[in-house]
């Protein structure tokens, strides 16, 4: 690959990498250092890239293979005011507090789907996982999202 | 129409845009990566693999890339759950050998995880020789795994079949796992281990083995070193195996594992921890801490040394039995023994343990055995043993959960018609002086009454007859029990009475007036001089916060409810460096789990109470 394609590939995919990397890391410190290094990754390991056309699935996984090794260096408890607010909120619920109560092995595959548009054989390449593994944590994590959204309509209800 | 919680669209506003600063930040890396390092990557890796080529063409060693297959046969025997924790892990390939009689077994890979060691192998026949698993008769279907669900398609010739029709031999062959070390550490052997052993289609036999134990198992380690052995047996042309005479060959493998993603060329795939979720107080203070005296003073207890026990030039017969030696084996190549007394009493012992029983004649009892798709009855001749011995049985059964009803018993009487509590403990306590061990206590006592005996006996003969207990034991008439068999069945520990250290230092007996007539004791270790004093030991409810978290990260899916007792003792354990063991500090907790809806009461943990990590657990 050439380096004017690389350059190419990255910048449409900054965006999907910053949300991964955000919903993983969850801050902006600890993000930029994320994207720096899968950048120079993708371009360093591009000889094992076979196909082209996975560019952006390739570098999705490398990216969060760095997320990964950033969470285990810094140990860090993450805080949810870290987390940039959003407008969107469910029964005095955000949506941002409800992806919180997925853990991270269900919220990511969700994400990947559900925010980023990929498809379960994209995501499983992404995460190492078989397609039926992707689905089914997908599927877990809805359940979860159902529950919580239907517990604090119920409480809203109730406080009327 | 009600809006969709995780629309795209919201989702996206969750996590914004990317902020300018990022993006160039971003688009700078990008730009600033060097055209020349590829060109220079790519010539590098012609070069590498030119050499390579060359290498091959010189030595003919095939080049084999390492694609690890171990998650993916481990998911299909355990479920694909399985496989996604277990790749999680790490993995090394082994390839290590060893040649039985011709025949070659072979570890391919080994996994780790947590406290877990998982290994896979293949077993080749050499020339002119088929292969029986242990367990598989000759006259099963060749090359199918016909115990483990595989369906043979009608006309598959049977093992005896084929060998008969290629004029081959057949041999049985089996493997057992021996020993564990960790990075160059003393070699344990593990509390239990799982082993599988199926037929495959080409003829070979594929070996699987499991090792889920935090004290043989150090969760991250860069070495493990495996002793395995390797046995063959010879089979009959009629197919049975000669079991008198096996070949048996030692072999140890090390392998240094890797994580997964690593060894699969993506970037280092660490393990990844679950967001532990927050302590609860209720559900982790635990209700009873138990503490030596001595931390009470200080706060903390010194590390032993531990040296392995030897029972073997210890035992004098006359402690357990006065009616002579009728005959003895001394084992020569593992330590231990037999001796039969002229009463037919048996005592028999290994380096760490020592069993005492006595016996009274024979009688027919039938068996099973797999002939063809069918089980046919077999009748051998078994050994019977005493009415007191018997009493013995039943106290088991009484204290562990009886059969049929689960009910478990308590002590009623501290006196008997011969033979009172005190006098019963003091003469097992005896015994373990005389067997030089010491700081043993009393955990549990149970008064076998002829009242008792014959009560329960029958009870015990009519679970039998409602299909609750399946068994060719000996049918007992209680009635014929008399006061002499009274007795009162008590168990002794050294360090704590809860999961694997109870195992390893423990003792259960039945004394009546005749003296300690039934023995079962094993005591592993014995502690030394003192190597050092930590200056504090993490107190229990600091260890009790960590016990949610660790469940979390098990492959079982159990939940926390409740932690009866925090006990502060010691447990065998490598030493840091070098390899002698230590007896250092551990807590052991005992707690209530919840699974898939049901609780379990006899959960246990044991934690390193110097530096708090998890040793090893019921769920590890």
């Amino acid at each position: 690959m050439t380096k004017e394609r690389f350059v190419e590939q990255i910048d449409a995919l900054q965006g999907r990498l910053y949300r991964i990397a955000l919903s993983m890391l969850r801050n902006d410190a600890d993000v930029q250092d994320a994207l720096q290094e899968t950048v120079l990754k993708a371009w360093e390991k591009q000889y094992t890239l076979r196909n082209e056309a996975y560019f952006a699935t390739w570098v999705t996984r490398i990216a969060i293979n760095v997320c990964k090794q950033i969470l285990r260096q810094r140990k860090r408890m993450v805080l949810m005011e870290e987390l940039p607010e959003t407008p969107v909120t469910f029964h005095g619920i955000t949506l941002k507090m409800l992806l919180e109560t997925l853990p991270e092995k269900l919220r990511l595959p969700f994400v990947l789907q559900y925010s980023e548009g990929m498809d379960a054989s994209e995501i499983a390449a992404a995460l190492h996982l078989s397609q039926s593994a992707v689905r089914s944590r997908i599927h877990r994590a809805k359940l979860i999202l159902r529950k919580e959204l239907a517990y604090h309509e119920e409480e809203s209800m109730a406080s009327r | 129409m009600k809006k969709n919680p995780w629309h795209p669209d919201d989702l996206r506003q969750v996590f914004p845009e990317i902020p300018e600063n990022i993006s160039r930040l971003v688009m700078d890396t990008a730009n600033s990566v060097k055209e020349e390092t590829e060109m220079k990557m790519r010539h590098t890796v012609s070069v590498a693999l030119a050499f390579v080529l060359v290498f091959i063409c010189l030595m003919g060693v095939a080049l084999a890339v390492f694609q690890p297959r171990i998650a993916e046969i481990f998911g299909s025997h355990f479920g694909q759950d399985f496989k996604e924790w277990m790749e999680e892990g790490s993995v090394a390939s082994a390839e290590d050998s060893v040649v039985v009689e011709g025949i070659t077994f072979t570890v391919n890979e080994v996994a780790v995880r947590n406290h877990g060691l998982y290994g896979v192998g293949t077993i080749t026949p050499g020339e002119g020789t088929l292969l029986l698993c242990e367990d598989y008769p000759a006259t099963e279907p060749y090359g199918y795994a016909t115990f483990h669900g595989e369906e043979a398609p009608e006309g598959t010739p049977t093992v005896l079949e084929k060998a008969k029709a290629e004029g081959c031999a057949i041999k049985q062959v089996s493997f057992y796992l021996n020993a564990i070390g960790v990075d160059d550490g003393a070699m344990i052997m593990p509390n239990g281990w799982g082993a599988d052993v199926r037929p495959m289609r080409d003829g070979t036999v594929q070996f699987l083995f499991e090792v889920e134990d935090g004290q043989a198992v150090s969760a991250q380690a860069e070495t493990y070193t495996i002793e395995l052995e390797a046995v063959v047996w010879n089979v009959s042309a009629d197919g049975e195996a000669d079991y008198e005479n096996p070949v048996r060959q030692q072999w140890t493998v090390e392998v240094q594992p890797q994580p997964f993603a690593e060894v699969l060329g993506t970037s280092p795939e660490p393990t990844v921890t679950p967001a532990p979720a927050a302590v609860d107080d209720s559900v982790t203070q635990p209700r009873q801490v138990i503490v030596p005296e001595a931390y009470t003073q200080t706060g903390t207890l010194p590390v032993y040394k531990a040296t392995a026990r030897n029972f073997d030039s210890k035992l004098d017969y006359t402690w357990f039995n006065q009616s002579g030696v009728a005959s003895e084996e001394v084992y020569a190549n593992h330590t231990g023994g037999l001796v039969l007394f002229n009463d037919e009493a048996q005592l028999s012992w290994s380096a760490e343990a020592v069993f005492y029983e006595t016996y009274d004649g024979t009688y027919e009892a039938t068996s099973f055995v797999i002939e063809g798709r069918e089980e046919k009855p077999v009748t051998e001749t078994l050994q019977k043993r005493t009415m007191t011995s018997e009493a013995c049985s039943l106290a088991g059964w009484m204290h562990f959960g009886f059969p049929g009803t689960d009910q478990v018993y308590s002590l009623e009487r501290t006196e008997l018609t011969n033979i009172t509590l005190e006098e019963a403990k003091a003469k097992v306590e005896a015994l373990l002086a005389k067997l030089g061990l010491e700081g043993y206590s009393c955990t549990t006592a149970l008064d076998m009454s002829l009242e008792r005996i014959q009560t329960m006996g029958d009870e015990l003969n009519r679970q039998i007859d409602l299909g609750n207990l399946s068994t060719n034991k000996f049918r007992y008439d209680y009635s014929t029990a008399t006061v002499d068999n009274e007795g009162y069945y008590l168990q002794y520990h050294k360090y704590g009475t809860e999961g694997d250290i109870a195992g390893l230092f423990s003792g259960t007996f039945y004394v009546t007036a005749d003296g300690v007539m039934e023995v079962n004791l094993r005591d592993y270790y014995q502690p030394g001089e003192i190597l050092s004093n930590p200056e504090m030991l993490l107190d229990a409810q600091t260890i009790a916060d960590r016990l949610p978290e660790e469940m979390a990260n098990s492959r079982w899916p159990e939940t926390l409810v409740e932690i009866h007792q925090a006990e502060l003792t010691w447990m065998p354990m490598r030493a840091d460096t070098g390899k002698d063991m230590v007896m250092s500090p551990v807590w052991v907790l005992s707690y209530s789990s919840e699974e898939y809806g049901r609780v379990n009461k006899d959960c246990w943990a044991i934690f390193n109470a110097i530096d708090g990590k998890l040793i090893t657990a019921i769920f590890n």
